[in-house]
């Protein structure tokens, strides 16, 4: 059981595990760093930024599902975690939701009451999907025997699956939350409760899996073609990653789009492909396409590998700083304040 | 007489400097956290007392006395973050005080953007999630550009963002209360009694978070917020907390929204929300409503890639670098 930090007078003396110390510390000038943070992104367009191949894919990154945990009573373990195997989904398409059972790092330290009794399994595992306006989709049996998409019997990993039904979609082209409210009980009746959910997505559009590259003006340019079944905006986001897997850059673009089929530009900025150090071929390692124009957007599939370039050398590409006005802006209004 | 043109001269030299000290700070913009009625809407005076406690002001505190100008932004909390009465009206105000507009208290930047001013958002809760929604949606090829107001204006006037406890990967305390489960959670912040519309797009779920449906802000998102637990209440949150917003929300991790943080180890400035705009300043032991009306002079600690600096370089992660400030004087020391 971790302590978290209460009252002093109560916790810092008897549990506080960080040194009570203060040392001179001072705050460096906040608008003067800013404004130097400033000067150096914009070097590079808000529609194309610079990502650390260090760092995981920020598309796929986006789309990794929270788990949602909840203890019993008074933080009485053990806790109840729940998630999805994605944050969104189409009709037809299969959902697996899981749930497990444990005892929580954190809790909260009360030293005027008794810690709460902790509730042992097996444990009764039920979901049932609603909408945010409380109309029940479904009411689910979890399971944790091998079976129907639970991946091993008794590991305690419970897990319920679900096929979205046309009975209950979205227009085209929009979205609607669904909520999925976990129950846990055992024999003793002790109940577990977590909250979790989903965007119940119909993209107006699809990516075809068609891609052409080119450069333009000192940049490359990805085009993906879409099939749009309705009109609307429509959000392109898609990640250039080296040969090697390494990201390099995060583009988007948003466009109005008719019916039909359409070819939409991704730019990746040259400069940073020309920093970056690294020659094609490049990978637009993910790409995705959601309907905007209305909350929630229906979110598209992220598609993966989607498309390899032609070969590029990296002198080939802009070396020009691309100079975004608003940042230069406000780097010099910043720069113009006198710390006190 | 010549006593009284020394007197005349000394009155023009304090004026002057009062003047100057105005023009050479930045116009404080504030916007408040969740409501659990439309009070902060319909009327300015239940939005300025948001920053107010007893005889600590947050406002006061954080312009130093007021010799900073400020703007104090009132909008409708019960509504979702990207509704035309939040996110909305929010850019809509901060473009009006950037042109010059007073706030319904007669307060007024003291320069435009076209007199060269320079304008910073202090948010909180709330009001940290609707500048996410706002910065990341300015541009043209953003998800939800200009979805409802003039985000453009806002992100090309603003100079940075401040939140305090911002809820920008939602709440676990949302989670509960919208899921029944809030038993023995003991909320102190009222706004989390009761799941209307606001607290159902304040789940720490991911179809309802600002970054799935914003892209990187245009300016700056700067991070702090408490890791004073409120009994009961922390107990449904996840690491470190305010007592209603978890750290992992508080400081726009990427990764799970509910990932367990403490000041030793909550995200650097490298793995945020974002591929870029947020970073990290410092923590504070505050509960959620001490970060927002300066009732709380306590111990603030450095966290990962935070501003505190010791001996010329930054401070180590969870070095104890005050022992009694406020949020609201930590931000007046920043300018």
């Amino acid at each position: 059981m971790k302590s978290k930090h209460i009252k002093p007078l109560l916790a810092a003396s008897l549990f506080s595990l960080a040194p009570m110390a203060t040392i001179a510390a001072v705050t460096p000038d906040l608008a003067a760093q800013a404004a130097a943070e400033y000067r150096t992104m914009a070097r590079y367009p808000e529609w194309s930024q610079p990502v650390s191949g260090a760092l995981a894919d920020p598309l796929l990154a986006g789309r990794e599902a929270t788990v949602q945990t909840q203890a019993g009573p008074a933080g009485a373990g053990p806790a109840l975690s729940v998630w999805a195997s994605d944050i969104r989904y189409s009709t037809g398409d299969t959902a697996y939701f899981y749930a497990s059972l444990a005892e929580r790092t954190a809790s909260s330290v009360n030293l005027l009451a008794p810690a709460p009794r902790s509730a042992a399994g097996p444990w009764a595992v039920t979901g049932e999907l609603v909408d945010n306006n409380g109309q029940q989709l479904a009411m689910l049996s979890y399971r944790d025997d091998g079976k129907d998409g639970d991946q091993q019997a008794g590991d305690g990993v419970y897990t319920a699956s679900y096929v979205l039904p046309a009975t209950h979609q979205p227009d085209i082209g929009s979205a609607k939350n669904i909520a999925i409210k976990v129950t846990a009980v055992n024999a003793d009746q002790d109940q577990r409760v977590a909250l979790g959910g989903f965007l119940y997505s119909q993209p107006g559009a699809q990516l075809t899996g068609e891609y052409r590259d080119r450069l333009s003006e000192g940049s490359l340019v990805i085009a993906a073609k879409v099939d749009v079944a309705v009109a609307g905006r429509y959000h392109l986001a898609g990640v250039l990653a080296s040969a090697l897997g390494e990201s390099l850059s995060l583009s988007q673009n948003a466009v109005h789009l008719e019916p039909g089929s359409h070819w939409v530009d991704l730019s990746f900025y040259g400069l940073i492909l020309r920093e970056a150090g690294v020659s094609g071929p490049y990978t637009l390692s993910s790409v995705t396409l959601t309907t905007a124009g209305a909350m929630p957007n229906a979110l598209g599939p992220v598609v993966t590998a989607a498309h390899v370039t032609k070969p590029y050398l990296n002198v080939q590409f802009t070396d020009k700083p691309f100079a975004r006005a608003d940042l230069l802006d406000a780097a010099t209004r910043l720069e113009g304040l006198v710390k006190r | 007489m010549r006593y009284l043109s020394a007197l005349r001269a000394a009155l023009g030299m304090c004026l002057f400097f009062a003047v100057s000290d105005v023009l050479a700070a930045p116009c404080l913009i504030f916007v408040h956290g969740k409501q659990t009625d439309t009070n902060t809407y319909n009327s300015w005076n239940s939005a300025r007392n948001y920053w107010v406690n007893g005889s600590n002001d947050f406002v006061r505190t954080a312009t130093k006395n007021y010799s900073a100008s400020y703007y104090v932004v009132g909008y409708n909390g019960t509504k979702p973050y990207w509704d035309a009465l939040a996110a909305g009206e929010v850019a809509n105000e901060i473009v009006a005080a950037t042109n010059g507009v007073a706030d319904g208290g007669g307060n007024r930047c003291a320069q435009t953007y076209a007199q060269g001013g320079s304008f910073w958002i202090i948010a909180h809760s709330m009001g940290g999630t609707v500048t996410d929604y706002i910065l990341g949606n300015n541009d043209a090829s953003d998800p939800n550009y200009n979805y409802n107001g003039p985000y453009d204006t806002v992100a090309t006037r603003v100079g940075m963002a401040i939140t305090l406890g911002g809820a920008h990967r939602g709440s676990e305390g949302a989670d509960a209360v919208c899921g029944g489960s809030s038993w023995g959670c003991n909320w102190a912040a009222g706004w989390i009694q009761d799941c209307d519309d606001a607290t159902w797009w304040l789940r720490s779920s991911d179809d309802v978070q600002v970054r799935t449906y914003a892209s990187a802000p245009a300016k700056n998102i700067y991070l702090t917020g408490g890791y004073e637990a409120i009994f009961g209440a922390s107990a449904c949150l996840s690491g470190e907390d305010d007592g209603v917003v978890q750290y992992a929300s508080i400081f726009a991790c990427s990764g799970s929204a509910s990932a367990s943080y403490n000041n030793s180890n909550v995200c650097g400035n490298s793995a945020k929300q974002e591929v870029s705009g947020f970073r990290n300043l410092d923590a504070a032991h505050e509960n959620h409503s001490d970060e927002r009306d300066a009732s709380d002079s306590d111990v603030r600690r450095q966290i990962p890639n935070g501003i505190w600096t010791c001996s010329g370089a930054p401070c180590a992660a969870n070095t104890q670098v005050q022992s009694s400030m406020t949020s609201a004087s930590f931000i007046s020391i920043l300018y």
